[in-house]
């Protein structure tokens, strides 16, 4: 059997690195010839000096405080029940406060918007109509003039439907303003 | 399952430490340095999910340690050659027990001092950290027939300088 002893393979033989069917092979081999039991037996005893000169070095590790910087994050998180609770609580209060902050101010608003147009409602004592957008130029007054004579058009159409409305006995009446 | 993480982190840290310090001290050539970077390698872990690292946990820890080791070399631009293992300290604290022991064994550390980086590093990882041709692999990027190929032409290296040492030893 022609061995070639810089084949790799008996290295790996000796350091337990060959499948089942590549380390049968390799005993078949070594059976047989005479040259590979000696390459076997140098490379197992270069691998057992390396062993041991590797194992002379003095076993070095972490420092204690880092030792112990890890274990403490390694440590699971566990959180008492009662401040489990605070911080649903706390949640719930800063949901509550953001829902507050959005709504409330637009709540605000739409009141008042309320009042001006009932304000706005109230026809002038002598009975004139008022062109706010002669004496106001500014583009805010215009818009709220805008509304107002909308709301108003929109309550003439109202009472002009309320004066022609049927009563029960289906008899059209007209009704006083 | 926080617990479970907890033990196995721990588990890794008693079992690693010492191979992981002694290879990143054997890559920056400063012990201090090299538990900063074994130390952060673990800080990682313990971000890291441990299905995510699965059975792979030596080569993770090596692979981590080893970039963070060269990152560290990388940073501080250190070019002046790495320190050997052989310049490690080491525990034999009998000196003179067998001067042959220890003659072979200088003569040992002399021829490793001689092989390439790249075989010296899969030696290390071999014969010191334990780990396997497929693992080493991993760590070094290199194919697993390179790494097999590199160890056997060290061996084959040291083996043919030792014959040649004791021949002489012979001779005189």
């Amino acid at each position: 059997m022609n061995i070639t002893p810089d084949d790799p393979k008996w290295t790996a033989y000796v350091l337990g690195e060959l499948n089942e069917a590549e380390r049968a092979q390799v005993e078949q081999e070594l059976e047989s010839s005479a040259l590979a039991r000696e390459v076997v037996e140098e490379i197992r005893l270069a691998t057992s000096m390396l062993k041991r000169e590797f194992a002379k070095e003095q076993m070095m590790g972490l420092a204690a405080a880092q030792r112990g910087v890890i274990r403490a994050k390694a440590e699971p998180t566990h959180v008492r029940p009662i401040f489990r609770w605070a911080a649903v609580a706390g949640s719930v209060a800063a949901g509550l406060f953001v829902v507050a902050s959005l709504s409330i101010p637009s709540l605000l608003r739409s009141r008042q918007a309320a009042v001006e147009t009932t304000a706005a409602l109230v026809p002038p004592v002598d009975g004139t109509r008022t062109t706010p957008s002669e004496s106001d130029r500014d583009l805010k007054k215009q818009r709220t003039v805008y509304n107002r004579q909308k709301l108003e058009a929109e309550i003439q159409q109202a009472q002009r439907r309320q004066l022609f409305r049927l009563p029960p006995d289906g008899t059209a009446t007209t009704t006083e303003r | 399952m926080e617990d479970a993480k907890s033990t196995w982190i721990v588990a890794a840290l008693d079992q690693y430490e010492g191979h992981l310090v002694r290879y990143a001290a054997w890559i920056l050539g400063d012990l201090e340095r090299a538990r900063e970077v074994v130390q952060e390698t673990f800080l990682r872990l313990c971000r890291e999910q441990p299905a995510r690292v699965g059975d792979h946990l030596a080569q993770w820890l090596f692979t981590v340690c080893r970039n963070l080791a060269f990152d560290v070399r990388k940073k501080e631009n250190r070019m002046s050659p790495l320190k050997d293992p052989e310049t490690l300290p080491t525990t034999c604290d009998r000196p003179a027990t067998s001067l042959e022991h220890e003659e072979t064994m200088s003569h040992v550390l002399r021829v490793m001092e001689t092989l390439p980086k790249n075989q010296r590093e899969v030696l290390r990882l071999k014969f010191q950290c334990d780990l396997s041709y497929k693992e080493i692999s991993e760590i070094t990027k290199l194919s697993v027939t390179n790494v097999g190929f590199l160890i056997h032409t060290a061996i084959k290296t040291m083996r043919k300088e030792m014959l040649t040492e004791s021949a002489k030893r012979r001779i005189q």
